[in-house]
C-alpha cells in the first residue's frame, strides 16, 4: 500500500526568512521534498521571528538604571583607563534597557497608530539603535582604542539618530489625535520624552568621559568635571543662546531683542539701563549640563523675543541670575514685557502640540523654529518646547537623595522646576530652578 | 536510505495513501514541539541573528502591497465605512422572501452581498487596527489584516449590479474570494497561538477577539455562499417553484443518525493510524429519536460533531487502552427531537476532566507551553503553506499559489459536501496526533453562530457528557441570526 520512493536529501539553504519564496515546480518527488523542506524552512523562520521580540521583553523587564548628579560626578572622579571600559559596558546595557522600554511602549499602541508613517519612523529608529546596541553588547571594548571607536561610532550615531526623532513623533501624534485620547498621548509622550532625555544623557556622559581620558590636557584625575557636567559661566550661556535666537529673529523680522543680565551678586543694577560689567567672574558659575540649559534657554527666548517683536516692545528681556553656594542652587528668572499669555492659552502651555503660532502662518514660523544647523534641538513650534523644557529641568528630580551623608553640602528639598507666571496685558515671568552638588 | 522517523512517515503515508510518497526528514532532528524551545536564547549567536533581523519587527513587511507608509492615509476610506452599521438578516430574507426565485430577487441579493461584505470587513479591520501593534504585527495576523484589506478594497469598488450577466461576473469574484481565503483560518489560529506564547494579550481579550473574528467570518461566508447557491439555482431553473420552507441550496435536510455515523467514521479513520495496537475503536451507540431530521449546513454540522466525537473518542482510548485492547466502552449518543430544537447528548466514559479545567476548554488562550505544542503540530499539517506568499488576484484578494491549494484539496479525505471547499474539512481530516487545542473553542463559535447551545459536564473519574442543542432553522428562519457581523 505504501509506495516508497527515494527522496533526494534536502539541504536547507541559507535563508532569509522574510523573503518571499517561489514555489518550485510540482512533480511527485518534489511534492514531498517541498513539504518537508517547507516545514524545516518555516521552523527556521519561526525561530528567528519568535526570537526577535525577546530582547525587548527581557531588557524592558530589568530595573531602570538609577542615575543622579551625584553618580555623574562619581564617574568623573573615579575615571581611569580601567573604569572607562567598565563604564562602556554599563552604558550599552543601560541604553538597551531604555531602548527596549521605548520599543515595548510603541508596541502597545494601537496597530493603526504605529502604521502612521511618522510614528513608525520613530519606532524604526529605536529598532535600528536596538540592533546596533545588541551588536555592541557582543563586543564590548577591551582597550582605550576600542572604547574610542565605540564612542565615535555607536554612541555618536545613537545620539544623532535620536536627535532627529522628535519632529516626526510630533507630526505623527498630531495625525493620530483622533485615534487616541488626549490623556493617552500625554502619558506616552511624558514617559517617552523623559526617558529619551535620560538615555541621551547616559550616552553623552560616556562620550565626554572618553574625550577626557583620551586627552591629557582635559583629563583631571579625581576631578569632578571629566564628564558631561562642566563648570559653566551662566552669563555666557545666556548670551550664547540669546545670540542664536536673535540670529533667527533677524532672519524673520529683521530685528533683534536685547537681553539684560542681572544677578544677586550685583544688587542695584536692575534699574539702571546699562548692562553691568560681567567679566570673567567666578561667582556667576554653576556646574551643570550645558546642552540641557541651552535647550531650555533657547525655547524660553524664542517665546519672549517673539512676543517683544510682535508687540513692538523696545525694552530688553531681563534675565536675573541667583546662585547660592550653600545650599547649592541656581535660579533664573526670564522676565519679558511681551503682553503676557491670553488666559485661554495659559491653561495649555504645558500640553503637547500646543503652539502659540496661528495656523496659516506657514513658512515664517518654520524659520523661527528650525534655525539652520541645529537639527533636532528645534522642536518648538511643534508645540513641544515648554513641556520638554520642563522635562529637562526636572530630569534629576526622581534621583535626588536628600539624606546622603557622603556629601557635605546640604541638598535643598526643592528640586528642578520650571514655572510660568503671566501678567496678561503686561508680560511673562519664567522661573527656572535647579539644584547642584 | 533508512527512514529515521518511522512513526512520522507511517502517519504521513497513511494519511496521504496512494497520493504522496513516503519521505524522510533530511535533518537529524525531526520537528517536534521541543524544536520550539530555545535553550540557547540570548546566546551570542542568537544576539547576532536578532541584531541582523530586528528591523523585521517594523510595520511594513516587504511582501506587502497594503502595509506601506501611504496606508495610514488611504485608510480614511475605511474609517468612514466603519461608521456604517451592518444590516441584520434572517435566513428567510436571504433565501429570497418567498418560494419563487425571480431576476429581481437575485439582483437584490447580489447588491445586498456587495454592500454588506465591505461593511462587515471594515468592522473586523477596525478591530485589528485597535489591538496593540505588538499583537497584530505578528507574522500571521498581519497577513490576515492584509488579506481582509484586499477583500475590503475589492468589494467596495464593485459597482451596483443591475443585470444577471453582471451578477454572474460578481459570483465569480465572490467564489474566488471564498477559495482564496482557505488559508485565513489557519493563519488566524496560528496567530492566536503565537499571541498565547508571547503572552502579548490577556486571555480574555484573545478569546473575545477570536470569537468575534470567527463568527464574523462564518457570517460573511454564509451570506456569500447562499447568494452563490441562489444564483446557480436561478441560472439552472429560473422561476422554479420551491418548497414552503426552502432556505437555499446550502442547507440540506439532515438525518441526525446518518450524520453521526458518517462523522464517527471520519473520526475513526483519522485516529486509527495512531493507535495500531487497538483492534477496535469505541463504538457509537445511538438512542432516542432515531428518525429526527432537520435542515442544516452539512459542513458546519460535520465540523461540530467531529470535534465533539473526537474529544470523546480520544478520552475513551486514553483512559482504557492500557487496560484492554479489545472492547472499549462505547460513546453513547441520545437524540431528542422537538418542534424547535434538536438536542444531542454525547456521553463518554473517558475519565472526565477536573472541574477547574472544565471552564477553560472553550478558551482560545493557551498557556505558552500548550500553545508551543499546538503550534508545532500546526506547522506539520501537510499541505499548509506557511510562509508569506501573498499575491493579489483580479478579485483583489490575496492568495497563495494554486499548487498549494490543489495539494490541500487533494489531501482532504472528506467528501465535498459544501459548495465551496471548506477549510473546516481540511482541519477535520488532519492526522489525529496533530492536536491543535482549538477544536472545542471553534466548535463553540459555530454553535453560537447558529443560536445553539453547547456545554460539557464531567463526572471526574468516569466520563464527560457533552450537550449540544441546535435550533431547527426552518422554525427560526425569520430570526435575524446572520447578523453576527
Amino acid at each position: 500500500m505504501i509506495t516508497r520512493a527515494r527522496c533526494v536529501t534536502w539541504r536547507i539553504p541559507a535563508i532569509n526568512p522574510f523573503r518571499t519564496y517561489v514555489q518550485s515546480q510540482s512533480h511527485p518527488i518534489s511534492v514531498c521534498e517541498d513539504e518537508v523542506g517547507q516545514q524545516e524552512r518555516f521552523l527556521e523562520e519561526y525561530k528567528i521571528r519568535s526570537l526577535l521580540e525577546r530582547p525587548i521583553v527581557q531588557y524592558s523587564q530589568k530595573p531602570l538604571p538609577k542615575f543622579s548628579l551625584k553618580q555623574l560626578y562619581r564617574q568623573s572622579e573615579k575615571l581611569t583607563s580601567n573604569t572607562i571600559l567598565k563604564n562602556a559596558y554599563d552604558t550599552v546595557e543601560h541604553l538597551l534597557i531604555y531602548n527596549a522600554r521605548r520599543l515595548k511602549e510603541f508596541r502597545k499602541l494601537p496597530y493603526l497608530v504605529v502604521l502612521n508613517p511618522s510614528i513608525s519612523e520613530s519606532y524604526d529608529t529605536y529598532l535600528h539603535t536596538m540592533s546596533s546596541l545588541l551588536r555592541a553588547s557582543l563586543y564590548p571594548p577591551h582597550t582605550l582604542k576600542e572604547n574610542e571607536e565605540f564612542a565615535e561610532q555607536v554612541l555618536t550615531e545613537f545620539i544623532d539618530v535620536h536627535a532627529d526623532t522628535l519632529p516626526s513623533l510630533s507630526k505623527g501624534f498630531s495625525e493620530v489625535s483622533n485615534l487616541l485620547t488626549h490623556q493617552q498621548i500625554k502619558e506616552f509622550l511624558d514617559d517617552h520624552l523623559r526617558e529619551r532625555i535620560s538615555m541621551r544623557l547616559i550616552a553623552h556622559q560616556h562620550l565626554e568621559l572618553t574625550k577626557s581620558i583620551n586627552n591629557p590636557d582635559r583629563y583631571v584625575p579625581g576631578g569632578k568635571y571629566n564628564g558631561v557636567i562642566k563648570m559653566l559661566n551662566i552669563p555666557d550661556v545666556i548670551k550664547k543662546n540669546a545670540d542664536i535666537v536673535n540670529d533667527i529673529t533677524m532672519l524673520k523680522y529683521d530685528q533683534a531683542v536685547k537681553v539684560q543680565i542681572d544677578s544677586n551678586q550685583y544688587q542695584g543694577n536692575y534699574w539702571s539701563q546699562s548692562e553691568p560689567t560681567l567679566e570673567i567672574n567666578q561667582e556667576l558659575t554653576f556646574p551643570y549640563i550645558e546642552y540641557h540649559l541651552d535647550y531650555i534657554l533657547m525655547e524660553l527666548f524664542k517665546n519672549s523675543f517673539r512676543a517683544h517683536i510682535e508687540n513692538k516692545v523696545d525694552q530688553p528681556v531681563q534675565v536675573t541670575i541667583s546662585i547660592s553656594r550653600n545650599p547649592l542652587f541656581l535660579e533664573l528668572r526670564i522676565r519679558d514685557r511681551g503682553k503676557g499669555i491670553p488666559t485661554k492659552a495659559y491653561k495649555h502651555i504645558f500640553d503637547y502640540s500646543y503652539t502659540t503660532y496661528e495656523s496659516g502662518e506657514g513658512e515664517a514660523n518654520k524659520t523661527l523654529n528650525v534655525p539652520p544647523g541645529l537639527g533636532g534641538n528645534t522642536v518648538a513650534g511643534m508645540g513641544y518646547g515648554l513641556p520638554l523644557s520642563k522635562q529637562y529641568i526636572e530630569i534629576f528630580n526622581d534621583t535626588l537623595v536628600p539624606n546622603d551623608d557622603d556629601w557635605e553640602v546640604e541638598i535643598p528639598p526643592t528640586k528642578g522646576s520650571l514655572t510660568v507666571q503671566t501678567y496678561n496685558g503686561w508680560g511673562t515671568d519664567v522661573y527656572l530652578k535647579t539644584v547642584g552638588y | 536510505m533508512i527512514n529515521r522517523s518511522t512513526k512520522l512517515s507511517t502517519r504521513r503515508a497513511a494519511y496521504n495513501a496512494g497520493l504522496i510518497l513516503a519521505c524522510r526528514y533530511s535533518t537529524n532532528t525531526p520537528i517536534t514541539h521541543h524544536s520550539y524551545i530555545h535553550g540557547d536564547f540570548m546566546s551570542s549567536y542568537s544576539k547576532e541573528e536578532i541584531a541582523k533581523h530586528l528591523k523585521n519587527l517594523g510595520p511594513f513587511p516587504t511582501y506587502s502591497n497594503i502595509l506601506n507608509p501611504q496606508h495610514f492615509y488611504q485608510n480614511q476610506v475605511l474609517l468612514e465605512y466603519s461608521k456604517k452599521l451592518p444590516h441584520p438578516v434572517s435566513l428567510r430574507q436571504l433565501a429570497g422572501y418567498g418560494n419563487t426565485l425571480t431576476k429581481q430577487k437575485i439582483i437584490n441579493s447580489a447588491n445586498f452581498v456587495r454592500i454588506e461584505i465591505p461593511i462587515r470587513l471594515a468592522m473586523r479591520i477596525r478591530d485589528l487596527q485597535t489591538l496593540p501593534f505588538g499583537v497584530v504585527n505578528n507574522f500571521h495576523l498581519a497577513q490576515i489584516y492584509e488579506s481582509y484589506y484586499h477583500s475590503f478594497n475589492a468589494f467596495r469598488k464593485i459597482s451596483k449590479i443591475e443585470t444577471i450577466e453582471q451578477n454572474n461576473r460578481f459570483c465569480e469574484t465572490v467564489s474566488k474570494l471564498l477559495d482564496d481565503h482557505v488559508f485565513n483560518l489557519s493563519h488566524l489560529m496560528m496567530g492566536a497561538l503565537e499571541v498565547s506564547i508571547a503572552q502579548s494579550l490577556p486571555q480574555e481579550d484573545l478569546d473575545k477577539f477570536m470569537s468575534v473574528m470567527l463568527r464574523s467570518r462564518i457570517s460573511r461566508r454564509v451570506i456569500a455562499e447562499e447568494h452563490l447557491s441562489l444564483s446557480e439555482n436561478y441560472n439552472k431553473n429560473p422561476y422554479d417553484k420551491k418548497p414552503p420552507h426552502y432556505l437555499g441550496e446550502i442547507f440540506n435536510q439532515c438525518n441526525a443518525v446518518d450524520h453521526f455515523n458518517i462523522v464517527a467514521n471520519m473520526v475513526k479513520s483519522s485516529m486509527a493510524p495512531s493507535f495500531p495496537e487497538i483492534e477496535r475503536l469505541p463504538d457509537l451507540e445511538i438512542d432516542g429519536d432515531l428518525d429526527a431530521t432537520f435542515q442544516f449546513m452539512v459542513p458546519h454540522l460535520h465540523y461540530m460533531l467531529h470535534e465533539i466525537l473526537r474529544n470523546s473518542f480520544e478520552a475513551t482510548i486514553k483512559t482504557h487502552s492500557k487496560k484492554t485492547s479489545k472492547i472499549l466502552p462505547p460513546v453513547k449518543v441520545t437524540i431528542v427531537n422537538s418542534d424547535k430544537h434538536v438536542l444531542f447528548r454525547i456521553s463518554d466514559q473517558g475519565g472526565g476532566i477536573a472541574h477547574d479545567k472544565l471552564k477553560k476548554i472553550w478558551s482560545f488562550g493557551k498557556s505558552p507551553d500548550q500553545a508551543r505544542k499546538s503550534l508545532a503540530n500546526f506547522h506539520t499539517i501537510p499541505g499548509l503553506q506557511l510562509y508569506s506568499n501573498l499575491k493579489v488576484t483580479a478579485a483583489g484578494s490575496s492568495i497563495v499559489t494554486t499548487e498549494a491549494t490543489d495539494a490541500l484539496h487533494a489531501s482532504s479525505l472528506s467528501e465535498q459536501t459544501g459548495r465551496k471547499k471548506s477549510t473546516l474539512e481540511h482541519f477535520m481530516a488532519r492526522p489525529y496526533e496533530l492536536f491543535l487545542g482549538m477544536g472545542l473553542p471553534m466548535c463553540h463559535v459555530y454553535v453560537d453562530y447558529w443560536n445553539g447551545e453547547l456545554s460539557m459536564n464531567s463526572l471526574e473519574g468516569y466520563g464527560c457528557d457533552t450537550s449540544l442543542t441546535l435550533s431547527k432553522l426552518g422554525y427560526h428562519s425569520t430570526q435575524t441570526q446572520l447578523d453576527r457581523a
